[in-house]
């Protein structure tokens, strides 16, 4: 079965983005299959990431804006133990819900899907390529392979199912786009599997040739973005979008963008400063035994996707916490008004750029004033404390 | 025009001198729609980190309505607006995350400590159902050492001369490491030559912290220990259950304003795991302390701010060759087109210069890697890489990450390259990931 879900012609440069969500291990505990991996270090069935990768394709095609690179092509691998179709709305008037297969996110299906994808980077420098997975990953160093469906198939060579990404991210500097981006959503604990191993990370597809220059003279930019720091554990709540997924479309959605140069645009350098925040909120909100820090290895700074109106995180509690407990929120703006209840927490909103009034209001007297606050909302985040006077 | 005096208020342990300062975006806007106002540029300053009123700097900006953003090492973002008026100065003061404690404050400002609790989510209930989803479960915690072991005798092939390096007669770093017994307990002692190594003794610590202070070859200063010696290089080690860190100290390190050694500040933290790292290093530099931070969590955001500063660092690498180092890993990183520039030159001057430095011939064979104009890049490459690995260990973690890819693209059909490949390999699986300085952990995990 072929891996796209989703194409679309267009003249020039474009965006061709392949997505993996790996959740169902068959030999993994808990795996269909009657054979499991010996030592599964831990590891075991994920709901979240076949979740995940379809929020993220379906992001991709139904809001992905980029004037420079429209979208041009999705492809679309997941593993699930009963494997659902894939939907999503074209976007258009009169256009009809599509629902379609999915392939399968094992090594042979995977490999094909990339080496199609490297292909369509290969036609045109100016390409955007985006590259998410999500699933098991492990670690030993700087080495780091993500595990595919088919991890452990073979009893003797385990890691025949899983994707090299060190050599993969590495090799692809030779693929003719310029501009490339990688998600990786996935623990990055580490395994003696790979030590034992001696550097085998599993197959990174691409090889290195050392044939070809730089296009046009421009250098290969692949800023990596990772959903833990290295030798940490990636979290997600079961069934849902795993934390960093959920992290990345609000980013995507607006937290990540700035308008320096003209219009929102949502910049690999915005993208980093959003997921921090909303991965250390998340961290917070779960009390989650390490900060769920993000990081990036690249210094590179490139365009993803542009917006016309951003939608920002908002944070607002009173001070002092007993008056946050019986506070009501009115948040209004020229053209939007929110409200919220009493909540123990402070309240989260997400609300589009502009200047904002944020009330606490109270039912009863015992503050003597209603704090506000009126305050521009621009992306990454707003968060201040209202402060009450006694 | 008037003037606009700015601040990030927060609190910094001194060791005397200016305040360090990190840049600001000042954003011209639109009171009303929160939008830059077309035809206007953004403006980047750098801004002082400091409780004194007295350190603000003032910014000359023409009347209208601005949003200030600073991005902290530690990913705080601090953001406000203010209204600069045509008859008189503004004043806008940003007010940072307090550090758990004072003596923590550089750590936390890099992000290597966090906060108890964020100022900005004041996040404190506890989600129990949630904790239950993720079936989180505790994990034993790893003590802090009562000290740390000073390498003053290192084992053959952790420091060179310029002698070894010249003659070949370098020891192989690489290889002698990875060959270090794993259940050893006394592998300070074996890295030290096989002489019990001196301690240092702590600065200050609470229950889940310590911090060590280092300085080279100087007076004390802020309470740091004196590693006085004539080695170009120094290193220590840091005691864990069944293994020990070993820490690359980035020193000597002469400060740019005074030209004075920077203290190294050392902490070691409990960790939930035995397989994280205890260990993070900060330089105490009122100007590229902080910039060193960025490079610490990987953010790329900082890099237009590294890459200005990377300039100033390569220029005047003379003085300080570690901080032009690290600008040069910022600039090779960040580098889009394949055009010859001034900097290049500094690259291969860093390279030429310091030879006990490795880094400086990593960066040259992947600025060759990255431009790739020819074959000939292609053999350059493969030769600084190779003389990059007979120098050392590099002083920065990106280091070992770039010499291990860049060994990988030229070790076919050469087995000379592809045994260096192999004996670094192994060293970068035990490499502290998230450091910007190397850390290594040998021992069992």
């Amino acid at each position: 079965m072929k891996a796209t879900v989703f194409t679309n012609k267009v003249k020039g440069p474009a965006t061709h983005a392949i997505v993996i969500g790996v959740g169902h291990y068959p030999h993994l505990p808990g795996g269909s299959a009657k054979k499991k991996v010996a030592n599964p270090d831990g590891m075991g069935q994920l709901l979240s990431p076949p979740e995940s990768a379809r929020a993220v394709a379906r992001w991709l095609i139904e809001k992905y804006e980029s004037v420079g690179r429209p979208l041009g092509s999705v492809a679309l691998l997941t593993s699930e133990k009963v494997p659902a179709k894939f939907k999503y709305r074209p976007r258009g008037k009169n256009k009809k819900s599509q629902s379609v297969n999915v392939a399968l996110a094992a090594m042979p299906a995977v490999e094909e899907a990339i080496v199609s994808w490297r292909a369509l980077g290969d036609k045109n420098p100016e390409h955007l390529l985006l590259f998410y997975f999500c699933g098991h990953g492990v670690a030993a160093g700087t080495e780091l392979a993500l595990l595919m469906a088919d991890f452990g198939e073979k009893p003797i060579a385990p890691l025949n199912g899983a994707l090299d990404f060190r050599k993969f991210h590495s090799n692809m500097e030779e693929c003719a786009a310029r501009h490339q981006c990688y998600f990786i959503d996935a623990c990055r604990v580490g395994s003696e599997l790979l030590k034992r191993n001696q550097g085998f990370a599993g197959n990174p597809v691409v090889q290195w040739t050392g044939v070809g220059g730089n296009p046009n003279g421009q250098l290969r930019l692949g800023p990596i973005f990772y959903s833990t720091l290295a030798e940490a554990k990636a979290y997600a709540r079961e069934g849902e979008l795993s934390i960093f997924t959920d992290a990345l479309l609000e980013a995507l959605h607006g937290a990540g963008s700035g308008d320096e140069s003209g219009p929102w645009e949502v910049k690999t350098t915005r993208l980093q400063q959003a997921l921090d925040f909303l991965m250390r909120e998340a961290s917070q909100l779960l009390k989650m035994p390490q900060a769920q820090i993000p990081s990036s290895d690249s210094l590179a700074e490139l365009t993803l996707n542009t917006l016309d109106s951003p939608k920002v995180p908002v944070v607002v509690r009173v001070q002092p916490q007993e008056a946050h407990a019986v506070a009501a929120l009115r948040c209004e703006s020229a053209s939007e008004k929110q409200n919220r209840p009493p909540w123990p927490d402070p309240w989260r909103l997400s609300v589009t750029t502009g200047k904002y009034s944020f009330f606490a209001d109270f039912k009863k007297k015992e503050y003597i004033v209603n704090p506000f606050v009126d305050e521009i909302v621009r992306p990454p985040y707003w968060g201040k404390p209202l402060k009450v006077q006694q | 025009m008037n003037n606009l005096k700015l601040r990030i208020d927060k609190y910094l342990d001194s060791d005397g001198g200016a305040p360090p300062e990190v840049f600001a975006t000042i954003y011209p806007l639109d009171p009303e729609s929160g939008r830059k106002r077309t035809k206007q540029k953004v403006r980047r300053e750098m801004v002082p980190i400091s409780k004194q009123p007295s350190d603000s700097r003032a910014i000359a900006l023409d009347p209208g309505h601005y949003f200030v953003e600073v991005a902290l090492p530690s990913g705080e973002i601090l953001s406000d607006s203010v209204d600069v008026t045509s008859n008189q100065d503004a004043e806008l003061v940003l007010n940072a995350e307090d550090s758990p404690h004072e003596w923590l404050s550089w750590q936390h400002l890099v992000g290597n400590v966090s906060s108890a609790e964020s100022s900005t989510l004041g996040i404190r209930s506890k989600h129990d159902k949630a904790l239950k989803s993720l079936r989180l479960t505790p994990v034993p915690q790893v003590e802090i050492p009562p000290s740390l072991n000073w390498l003053s005798s290192p084992m053959p092939g952790l420091v060179h001369t310029r002698g070894e390096l010249s003659t070949g007669r370098g020891h192989d770093v690489w290889t002698a490491l990875a060959k270090l017994p794993t259940s050893n307990r006394q592998l300070s002692q074996l890295l030290n030559s096989g002489k019990p190594p001196q301690p240092i003794g702590l600065y200050n610590r609470d229950p889940q912290r310590a911090i060590y202070r280092v300085i080279h070859g100087a007076q004390p200063v802020s309470g740091a220990t004196t590693l006085n010696s004539d080695r170009t290089r120094e290193f220590v080690a840091v005691p864990q259950r069944n293994s020990i860190e070993l820490v690359s100290l980035p020193m000597p390190w002469p400060l740019i304003s005074s030209g004075r050694e920077a203290v190294i500040e050392i902490v070691v933290q409990q960790v939930c795991n035995a397989s994280e790292f205890a260990t993070s290093l900060t330089v105490r530099d009122d100007r590229l302390g902080v910039l060193l931070g960025f490079l610490s969590s990987g953010a790329l955001g900082a890099v237009q701010q590294i890459a200005q500063t990377a300039q100033g660092m390569l220029y005047g690498k003379t003085m300080n060759s570690l901080a032009a180092a690290a600008g040069a890993y910022a600039m090779v990183g960040s580098a889009t087109d394949s055009k010859e520039h001034e900097w290049h030159l500094w690259v291969r001057n860093l390279c030429n210069w310091f030879e006990l430095m490795p880094d400086g011939a990593i960066q040259f064979a992947w600025l060759h890697l990255r431009l790739r104009r020819g074959p000939s890049d292609l053999d350059e490459a493969r030769r600084w890489l190779k003389i990059a690995y007979r120098r050392g260990l590099p002083y920065f973690s990106l280091g070992v990450r770039w010499l291990l890819d860049g060994l990988d693209k030229v070790s076919h059909s050469d087995s000379e390259a592809e045994e260096m490949r192999n004996a670094v390999r192994d060293i970068s699986w035990r490499i502290h990931p998230q450091s910007p300085f190397t850390i290594i952990r040998l021992g069992k995990v």
